[in-house]
């Protein structure tokens, strides 16, 4: 399936992410799941920003998710995740237009306190829904010059992105951002080898 | 005392499950507009009832989900264990009926694969004890947490077969199909399904022909969606189905070609088939075939367009087979004079013919065929060997491999 799940945007401050806005689109999903969803891609996203150097474009992979992060060099950083059959240029060229856009409408010093309420910023629905289609969004020709493929660093797991001795069970538990709910979710998703979740 | 201890156990564990069917049966009274149900993975009874209603989405959790289905399948299977005219006494009335209903929803939506339950619904359905809608509603409603429930579209044939086919909400039906078909790739019983309501409601072709596509472009390695639009194709050239003057793809492939041609429907038709005797064929007949032949083209050049986005894919390979040896045989079925009179094209002895045509036709006294073989023998050599099997175009390198 060619989908986009979520768009988000953060600022990576001295080891921290903090999120300034997002948006996901979850219809795919049945009604009692999308609030775990919503809340795992939320914590993949922060997870993979805060592990992700200035840049640099990755696309990690998990299960049937693609989840696309840049951190431009001034530590704006956008992330997208995807189905792994969207077209991975595509999907970091409409991370760097809306970071460029991000960068022109808010003024750089409400990045590092601000948060979704302070900010005003309201494009990223569009986009999101905009590039749903890939080959109307962007037509091939233009596209090609834009962006170099080959500056993607391909990750085959999330695991492949944490840092040494790190755990992904580990900092499910210890996450302040995930409800009970979600933990629930996770530890039974686990053993179910449910789709739905980021294990 | 301990057996006295299990029993109490056992008793409260049937109290509790008891009660978790009832309020699972409230909610179906209260709600006629359910439109999905699902299982909330939650381990441990937190003393709060399990039984999840919001906004028209019913949901279970999942610690009593094993209890509650044990239950019902067990006072199910008793209802069966009892001699054929008890079996009756019970269906004949609403009171039972009803209880019996009950463990059915229940037992149904947890586990909808037991042909036994789905019978028993037959049962009531006929002792007019459930009534045909809600049974609809039902159904689509078990679509909604397993998709790919060849109980349920079969169960929902059989209730469509006692309603008269104009007063069946077709569209609505085509939306369950593709629901069923987004949440769950491969899902043939759902395009199974979306064939048996086109053979009822041929009114849908133009639209389906719109909707595959769109479907297609997002779902792009699953090949069920791929399969139902190359049913769809034959079965519009069947029914000469055609929208006139559509011929824009096949002007483009013909320009890939270098074949010069005048851009309307009367030279296009010459130059696919310029042996033939316009008048041997009906006007409709001849239309038809330049709308799905476009199709098919259509259908070629988007599986290029594909390729060039998404990188290669099986899926598109396979269709773009399928596209080119839908334009090829149609156009050897005409120029050799076989007609459709006899009903469908992939019947056996249609099949049979159209071989023996195809050994017997002569590719180089046809301008269009020509190029289409010269073209395709330049895509290698797997295709080469594909196109000697299938549209006997004879490539001499690859024979005999």
């Amino acid at each position: 399936m060619v989908k986009l799940f979520a768009l988000s945007i953060f600022y990576k401050g001295n080891g921290e992410a903090r999120i300034l806005k997002t948006t996901s689109d979850l219809q795919s999903f049945s009604f009692f799941q999308r609030g775990t969803v919503d809340n795992f891609m939320t914590f993949a996203s922060k997870t993979i920003v805060e592990r992700t150097q200035p840049a640099l474009r990755q696309s990690v992979k998990q299960d049937a998710y693609m989840c696309h992060v840049y951190v431009r060099s001034d530590n704006l950083a956008g992330v997208l995740i995807a189905d792994h059959e969207y077209p991975n240029r595509v999907a970091h060229t409409l991370i760097t237009k809306i970071l460029d856009e991000f960068a022109t409408k808010v003024p750089a010093d409400q990045w590092q306190n601000g948060s979704a309420a302070t900010i005003s910023f309201d494009m990223l629905p569009t986009f999101l829904a905009k590039y749903q289609d890939p080959v109307e969004a962007d037509p091939l020709t233009k596209m090609q010059n834009d962006l170099d493929e080959t500056s993607i660093i391909l990750k085959n797991t999330i695991a492949a992105v944490l840092e040494r001795g790190e755990k992904l069970d580990d900092m499910v538990l210890k996450s302040e951002e995930l409800s009970l709910q979600s933990k629930a979710f996770y530890k039974t998703a686990k053993k179910t080898n449910s789709c739905c979740s980021f294990t | 005392m301990e057996d006295e201890l299990s029993l109490d156990l056992n008793n409260e564990k049937k109290v509790l499950c008891e009660k978790i069917i009832r309020d699972i049966n409230a909610v179906f009274l209260r709600d006629a507009d359910l439109a999905s149900f699902e299982i909330i993975p939650k381990e441990t009874n937190c003393n709060k009832s399990p039984v999840i209603h919001v906004d028209h989405n019913l949901g279970l959790e999942s610690w009593c989900a094993q209890h509650v289905y044990d239950h019902a399948h067990r006072t199910l299977i008793s209802h069966r264990r009892q001699t054929c005219q008890q079996q009756l006494r019970i269906l004949q009335q609403q009171q039972q009926s009803d209880t019996l209903a009950k463990y059915l929803n229940v037992a149904l939506l947890i586990n909808p694969d037991v042909t036994t339950f789905w019978h028993i619904r037959r049962q009531l359905v006929q002792k007019n004890r459930l009534s045909i809608n809600k049974e609809l509603q039902f159904s689509a409603l078990v679509l909604s947490i397993k998709p790919k429930s060849n109980e349920a579209f079969a169960y929902r044939r059989w209730l469509y077969s006692f309603q008269s086919a104009d007063a069946i909400d077709w569209p609505h039906e085509i939306s369950i199909c593709e629901r069923s078909a987004d949440r769950c790739a491969s899902n043939y019983h759902a395009w199974s399904h979306r064939q048996w309501v086109l053979q009822n409601a041929p009114c849908l072709l133009q639209s389906e022909l719109m909707r595959t596509e769109k479907f297609m472009r997002k779902h792009i390695s699953d090949y069920s969606c791929y399969h139902y639009r190359q049913v769809l194709l034959s079965r519009a050239y069947e029914l000469c189905f055609f929208m006139p003057d559509k011929f824009g793809s096949l002007l483009e492939l013909f320009k890939q070609y270098d074949l010069q041609v005048e851009a309307n429907e009367k030279s296009v038709f010459q130059l696919l088939l310029p042996q033939i005797n316009q008048n041997s064929i009906s006007d409709q007949r001849m239309r038809s075939f330049l709308y799905c032949c476009n199709v098919a083209a259509h259908d070629m050049h988007l599986c290029a367009q594909q390729r060039r986005v998404y990188g290669p894919r099986d899926c598109f390979d396979l269709h773009r087979r399928a596209s080119l040896k839908f334009i090829v045989e149609q156009c050897v079925r005409l120029a050799s004079g076989l007609n459709l009179e006899h009903g469908g094209l992939y019947l056996p002895e249609q099949k049979h013919e159209l071989r023996t045509h195809l050994s017997q036709f002569n590719f180089e006294k046809h301008p269009f065929l020509d190029a289409i073989r010269k073209a395709e023998s330049h895509l290698g050599d797997r295709h080469q060997r594909w196109c000697n099997l299938h549209l006997n175009f004879n490539y001499p390198d690859a024979v005999g491999v």
